[in-house]
């Protein structure tokens, strides 16, 4: 139809197994009629580039943000000589929820003073609640199950420490509002974690779970010995993480595409043609199928009939410009 | 916007003067290419792919027992007591393996014995089964049932890692069924079950061991397999068939193997750190 495209990638596949080529070529076949495509991370970029054999150039990385509003520290510090680990995560194969089963009671022994508060509900949880009967950790783990997003600050404020163990990770949101929320973050470094957040807030670790335990037991002495300055972190991460700055972001690359974007039907179908031995021709079946279905709607539903979508009052776009 | 001397981060929480479709020299430097890859060696090709070779020999020598039993009314015996020495050697061998060997003995022949006389009770009804029916369909029924299995085999038949051979067994078996059921004496029924349970229940159990233990004698096995089926072939079959049958194996034993090898260069495994990472559950203390 011409309509300008732009697509946002928040996923990180491999490239290995047939679900994923099948995905993959998909990818090819779409990034063909995008205009442009936006990624939450640098590694994140790399993967579709590889994936849908994009020109790096057509893609641009712009992180994910959070309402620092509602990822506010708590207002007073508890202070009972405990610390508080949190980890909101689904409890799934690929989040590390094995590896978080494999440490909780090491990480347990190791350290009397360490409580643990575990949010997010998946496959896993009865390992998990298996795992804390057996060490009978029922008085220091506190197992919640699924919450609801408004709910997750509530969560945060109790602890001090925030454990990510996921094995994968396109960019990892939850870091940037744990750290938002005054906690040290400790995270496997997986996917695109490293570029998220700056090395005063985070401990990485290895995705094992020796490393995970030694990197926990590092933020639990630092926050021990009072030497990180967590207070710090809302303010900072405020500045780095805004809906603002993503929506001017977004807006360049918005602008960027050019009103005679379209290509030529021909170039098309060479650009689908080079997608793959047996794809390509796949491809440009589907296309020609996709141009008569397209007519065939234009003269059902002709595209003068179809209301669209109001422009947005231009004030307030203004005002989001002036106050980044 | 202006070029800048500070160089390029792959960072996320710090704003950085190169638009957001900037891609820097250092893009993909973590991309690890082909790095898991195993090669292969000539060697072990053509013995993985001998099992290939073996199951199309196991396979030849039922038909040939059948063709024998069925055109040239061959004796039963002999075929019959080499297949069954065979297996109770193989059986006290592959038991004495074992510490427990006394019970399984006993289990092992306790069950042999119930599947004998189950074949030999139902040999009647499957001599009659497919009276009615034109021996062209029957001929045609199992043609069908050996290309099934020999698309459905799972032609690595280790049995201790993924081995599914339900649907080729019983595919198998089937068409034993069906065969058998053009006999005209009980006892021929009775001796091509007994023969095809062996071959093809019995036998991948045990060849699996020997390949595990004794490689020379799993080796001896095959050669032995493909001996006495392209004799059998050689007498009983006419030239065509022979000569298509050698073409088989030496394309499955050579050239498979060196077309395998040829595309390995096609081979492109990438890597990065988007894949999801192994974890490490217990690793040292």
């Amino acid at each position: 139809m011409g309509l300008k495209t732009v697509m946002t990638e928040h996923s990180l596949f491999g490239f290995a197994d047939v679900g994923s080529i099948m995905g993959n070529k998909s990818l090819g076949y779409t990034s063909v009629f995008t205009n442009h495509l936006i990624c939450v991370s640098h590694t994140c970029k790399e993967n579709v580039v590889l994936r849908g054999k994009i020109n790096p150039s057509k893609v641009s990385v712009i992180p994910n943000a959070v309402i620092s509003e509602d990822f506010k520290p708590a207002e007073v510090k508890k202070n009972d000589g405990t610390i508080t680990i949190v980890v909101i995560s689904r409890l799934f194969p690929n989040k590390g929820a094995d590896l978080l089963a494999a440490l909780i009671p090491k990480v347990c022994k190791q350290h009397e003073k360490v409580r643990f508060i575990i949010a997010g509900d998946g496959p896993k949880f009865v390992e998990i609640q298996q795992t804390i009967e057996t060490y009978r950790l029922q008085d220091r783990v506190e197992l919640i199950g699924g919450v609801k997003h408004e709910e997750v600050r509530n969560l945060m404020v109790k602890g001090d420490i925030y454990l990510h163990a996921s094995l994968t990770e396109a960019f990892g949101t939850v870091l940037v509002e744990a750290a938002s929320c005054g906690l040290l973050v400790v995270t496997t470094r997986v996917g695109g974690v490293p570029e998220v957040l700056p090395p005063q807030m985070t401990i990485y670790a290895n995705p094992s779970v020796d490393s995970l335990v030694k990197s926990a037991s590092k933020a639990i002495r630092l926050i021990e010995a009072g030497k990180v300055d967590t207070s710090k972190f809302h303010l900072q991460v405020k500045n780095m993480y805004s809906w603002e700055d993503v929506a001017r972001r977004t807006e360049i690359v918005y602008d960027s595409i050019p009103d005679d974007h379209k290509q030529e039907t021909i170039d098309e179908i060479k650009e689908l043609y080079r997608m793959g031995a047996w794809a390509g021709k796949l491809f440009i079946l589907c296309f020609i199928i996709d141009i008569f279905l397209y007519q065939f709607l234009e003269v059902l539903f002709p595209r003068s009939k179809i209301e669209k979508v109001a422009k947005w009052p231009k004030s307030r776009p203004a005002r989001i410009h002036n106050n980044p | 916007m202006e070029k800048s001397t500070q160089p390029w981060r792959k960072l996320l929480y710090t704003p950085q003067p190169y638009p957001d479709n900037y891609t820097d020299v250092s893009f993909l430097s973590q991309l690890k290419r082909n790095s898991t890859v195993k090669r292969y060696t000539f060697r072990k090709l053509i013995s993985d792919f001998s099992l290939v070779s073996l199951h199309l020999n196991t396979l030849a020598l039922t038909h040939i027992f059948f063709l024998g039993l069925y055109s040239y009314d061959t004796r039963i015996d002999v075929p019959l007591t080499v297949s069954t020495t065979i297996s109770v050697v193989l059986l006290l061998f592959y038991n004495s393996s074992d510490n427990s060997s006394r019970v399984v003995i006993q289990d092992a022949l306790k069950s042999s014995l119930v599947i004998s006389f189950t074949i030999f009770t139902l040999s009647p009804v499957l001599k009659s089964l497919s009276e009615s029916t034109s021996s062209d369909s029957i001929w045609s029924l199992s043609f069908g049932l050996v290309v099934a299995n020999l698309i459905t085999t799972d032609y690595h038949f280790n049995l201790k890692d993924k081995f599914n051979p339900i649907v080729s067994t019983n595919v198998l078996i089937a068409e034993a069924t069906v065969l058998a059921s053009r006999f005209n004496s009980d006892a021929k029924v009775f001796a091509f079950m007994l023969f095809c349970i062996q071959i093809h229940g019995i036998f991948p159990i045990f060849d699996t061991w020997l390949r595990e233990f004794h490689v020379p004698i799993h080796h001896l096995m095959t050669l032995a397999t493909g001996s006495i089926a392209t004799f059998c072939i050689y007498k009983m079959m006419e030239f065509p068939w022979l000569l298509i049958w050698c073409i088989l194996h030496s394309t499955i034993l050579v050239f498979c193997p060196i077309y395998f090898i040829l595309l390995q260069k096609y081979k492109n495994e990438l890597q990065g750190p988007w894949d999801i990472a192994k974890p490490i559950l217990n690793g040292t203390d």
